[in-house]
């Protein structure tokens, strides 16, 4: 059975693989990233520099708890619903899922990686009995380590997905997020604590002397105390670890079947539309649109994973950068309000198959414009109101409000600005999401999703450095008269971006509506 | 339900058909889905499209109504070309496509006075439309539910509503009555013949063949991607039941052979 899921799982992946040469480069350019760990590692191990192995086997870790909630990247190959009705046990099941979770493109670069530390203790090593024992411990703790990721990052998205999918998921999603948010705080004041009056060299120390505490950290640690002979420590670590990935297993496989067989049942009945809502949907096409947009950023659960992912990113990004110089501030919110904007890019995706209703509702060009105007309302009407409060309350409570004002005029433009990107890319990159998703932070279609998430990140790098090269200028020397120049001509750059966007993309679109149709439904779904 | 006035002088000329495809091809990869369809559909016809699963019915449909670009070949709607004239033509097309994606987290209401407004109505005439189309097909109590928690035939009934909005003057089925309880078939019926009653089209594609026969005036037999008989009832079924002719145009074969294992009587 075990070997079925694999091969299944394997199957899947080729059959997305042939999908286009996207899909292959995204696979290289994954595995360089992987190499350079890797050799780090080894380097590191090798050395007997194990405070960097620490740092590695937590980042690596970091990455897969973070990136699947952030980047909605999580392994959706599989889905238990699909195997409900055939005669296989739940222990079977869950065998199967577990070792087909470390099929993939994740595990593989993450593979890499962690031989590389492998390697290295070797190295470091050199020749004798010693050595062989040596590389064996390194070989349990990277196996470990692998395990610890994925069990993680799996039991982390499928609870998640549960809250926000359950029938108070709305209340319970505001919760999530707070306790989701404040976790990076939480260890944000005790990095800020164990750094306190610290040297580099020193901060390093204390920093890796914590973390090796840490599931991740214990299983790195196990290497170089095996290095110092401590076999006692080293069986300690393991076992801990080992007690971990089991506990965080048992959590993913429960929150699998509760989910399987829970309907989703995050809404129900609706209040008829009042208020701001009602109006803004009176006024035209467009105000449609945006109103419709909004009642579904608020009523499905995919959509409801932005919210946790605001607060996920402001806590992450502007934390640190608030504690660090003013420039930090201005490039963090920058960056975090560029992130956010590229919700646009899936703008096609997030109406799937049911876009059939405004393309047999299109007859102009006008049409196709008013849904783009009413999308980047909805888009902005939540997430911009939301950065500029967060900024706001951050430089009071940091108490730099002298560069309050520049911040938030960077930071509206680089909305505007990746909001006009993201809007080309959503008709030149368009793709399918998933159609009844369990999981929430679910993607389909690795070949153009890939594809797709490389243009993104390229888009986020150019209106990156675009900002950053106007913003430099403000924050560095400008006063008076010529930053007020500076800030409007920013803000003119960004409306210029968007309007001229809006026309590109209209046109586009409006030129191949089928295609794009055909291009966001999702198929076999 | 009353039914609005039609919008200014697009009140089609007998002469001018409902609709007239020629030439309609699409292929997928190596499959060609549609292979050359040549259909003329008077207006005012109660028109219904036969075929077996596969015949390509639902690509020609999707192909008719402006949401799958044929790879040769045209297709226009009381005259007007849909893919060269959208603006004329998609105001007289309204269409239940298959499969239903619609948007599923509005409520029945929601979703009738959004796309009252996609279609530009005036916000007040759109709802009241809404409404009246809610009291007609039943939903009324579930108005406020949504969408995603409808059954199949309240599905069924809020997508033909959903079509019938913005007054069409030829409406687009597919498959309306799959999957339907009788009560919701019989609403749907009704709701059709009061419209092609009033001089408006209705083109739906239907594996119910004696549906077809009760409902339709003209129908046109799909087999492989091409139309093997097309026009009245009566031409078409040439004296058999629909049923009859159906299967001996579309060469249906005789079972019997293998499934030897299949049944209780076996192992």
């Amino acid at each position: 059975m075990v070997g079925l899921f694999v091969r299944l799982k394997l199957r899947l992946l080729a059959n997305g693989l042939r999908m286009g040469a996207a899909y292959v480069t995204g696979f290289v350019l994954i595995s360089v990233l992987g190499v350079l760990a890797a050799l780090l590692a080894a380097a590191a191990l090798a050395a007997s520099d194990n405070n960097t192995a620490v740092f590695l086997y937590t980042a690596i870790f970091g990455a897969w708890v973070v990136l699947p909630v952030v980047m909605s990247a999580a392994d959706e190959t599989l889905e238990p619903s699909r195997l409900l009705v055939f005669p296989i046990t739940g222990r079977e099941k869950a065998r199967g899922f577990f070792v087909a979770a470390f099929v993939g493109i994740g595990p593989a670069v993450s593979t890499i990686a962690l031989a590389g530390s492998v390697v290295g203790a070797g190295a470091g090593a050199g020749a004798g009995t010693g050595a062989v024992r040596l590389v064996a411990v390194a070989l349990v703790a990277a196996v470990l380590e692998l395990m610890l990721c994925v069990s993680a990052s799996r039991a982390l998205t499928t609870t998640l997905s549960g809250v926000l999918r359950s029938r108070r998921g709305r209340d319970l999603a505001a919760g999530a997020v707070v306790l989701v948010g404040l976790l990076p705080v939480l260890g944000n004041v005790l990095v800020g604590r164990l750094l306190k009056g610290a040297t580099p060299n020193e901060g390093t120390a204390r920093l890796a002397a914590a973390m090796r505490w840490t599931p991740p950290g214990m299983a790195a640690h196990a290497i170089g105390d095996a290095a110092a002979g401590r076999w006692l420590a080293v069986a300690g670590e393991l076992a801990l670890v080992a007690v971990c990935v089991g506990l965080l297993v048992a959590c993913w496989l429960r929150g699998l079947g509760r989910i399987t067989v829970t309907h989703d049942a995050s809404s129900s009945t609706v209040r008829d539309g009042r208020g701001l809502l009602l109006r803004l949907g009176n006024r035209g096409r467009a105000g449609a649109v945006a109103a419709r947009d909004l009642r579904y950023q608020w009523r499905d659960p995919r959509r409801r994973v932005l919210w946790v992912q605001v607060v996920v990113l402001m806590v992450f990004v502007l934390g640190p950068a608030a504690r660090s110089s003013g420039g930090l501030m201005v490039a963090g919110m920058a960056f975090v309000a560029t992130v956010l904007s590229m919700q646009a890019a899936q703008q096609f995706g997030y109406d799937g198959a049911a876009y059939w209703m405004h393309v047999s509702a299109t007859r102009s060009l006008a049409d196709v414009r008013s849904d783009l105007l009413g999308k980047a309302i909805a888009s902005s009407a939540i997430t911009l109101p939301l950065l500029v409060a967060g900024t706001v309350v951050g430089a009071l409570v940091t108490g730099r409000t002298g560069l309050l004002a520049i911040a938030v005029v960077v930071e509206v433009s680089a909305f505007g600005l990746g909001l006009a990107a993201s809007t080309l890319l959503s008709v030149w990159f368009p793709v399918p999401l998933p159609d009844s998703s369990r999981n929430v932070f679910g993607s389909v279609d690795p070949g153009r999703g890939c594809l797709a998430g490389l243009a993104g990140l390229g888009m986020v790098v150019a209106t990156l450095a675009t900002v950053l090269a106007a913003s430099y200028p403000l924050v560095r020397f400008a006063h008076g008269a010529l930053a007020v120049a500076l800030c409007v001509g920013l803000l003119g750059l960004a409306a210029a971006a968007g309007v001229g966007a809006r026309a590109v993309t209209a046109r586009i679109a409006f030129g191949r509506l089928p295609e794009l149709l055909a291009a966001v439904t999702p198929r076999g779904g | 339900m009353t039914v609005p006035p039609a919008d200014g002088d697009r009140a089609a000329s007998p002469a001018v058909p409902a609709l007239r495809a020629s030439g309609l091809w699409k292929r997928f990869g190596a499959t060609v889905a549609v292979a050359g369809v040549d259909l003329v559909v008077p207006a005012g016809s109660f028109f219904g499209l036969v075929g077996p699963n596969g015949a390509g019915k639902t690509t020609t449909m999707l192909m008719l109504t402006g949401l799958l670009r044929p790879d040769a070949g045209t297709a226009e709607v009381l005259g007007a070309d849909v893919w060269r004239n959208p603006v004329e033509a998609k105001r007289s097309i309204g269409v239940l496509p298959e499969g239903l994606r619609l948007f599923e987290r509005l409520s029945g209401r929601e979703l009738l006075q959004y796309v009252g407004r996609l279609h530009r109505l005036a916000p007040a005439d759109a709802d009241a439309r809404a409404e009246e189309l809610l009291a007609v097909l039943g939903l009324t109590a579930a108005a406020r539910t949504l969408v995603v928690d409808y059954s199949t035939g309240m599905r069924k009934k809020i997508a033909l509503a959903s079509a019938l909005i913005h007054n069409p003057r030829v409406l687009f089925l597919d498959e309306p009555f799959e999957a339907v309880d009788p009560v919701s078939a019989h609403t749907i019926r009704e709701v059709l013949q009061r419209y092609t009653a009033s001089g408006s089209s209705v083109i739906f594609s239907s594996h119910a063949m004696d549906l077809v026969e009760r409902l339709c005036d003209s129908v046109a037999v799909m087999h492989a991607g091409r139309i093997v008989a097309a026009g009245p009832l009566d031409a078409v079924r040439r004296g058999q039941s629909l049923e009859q002719a159906f299967l001996a145009y579309v060469g249906a074969p005789i079972g019997g052979e293998g499934l030897t294992w299949l049944g209780s009587s076996s192992g």
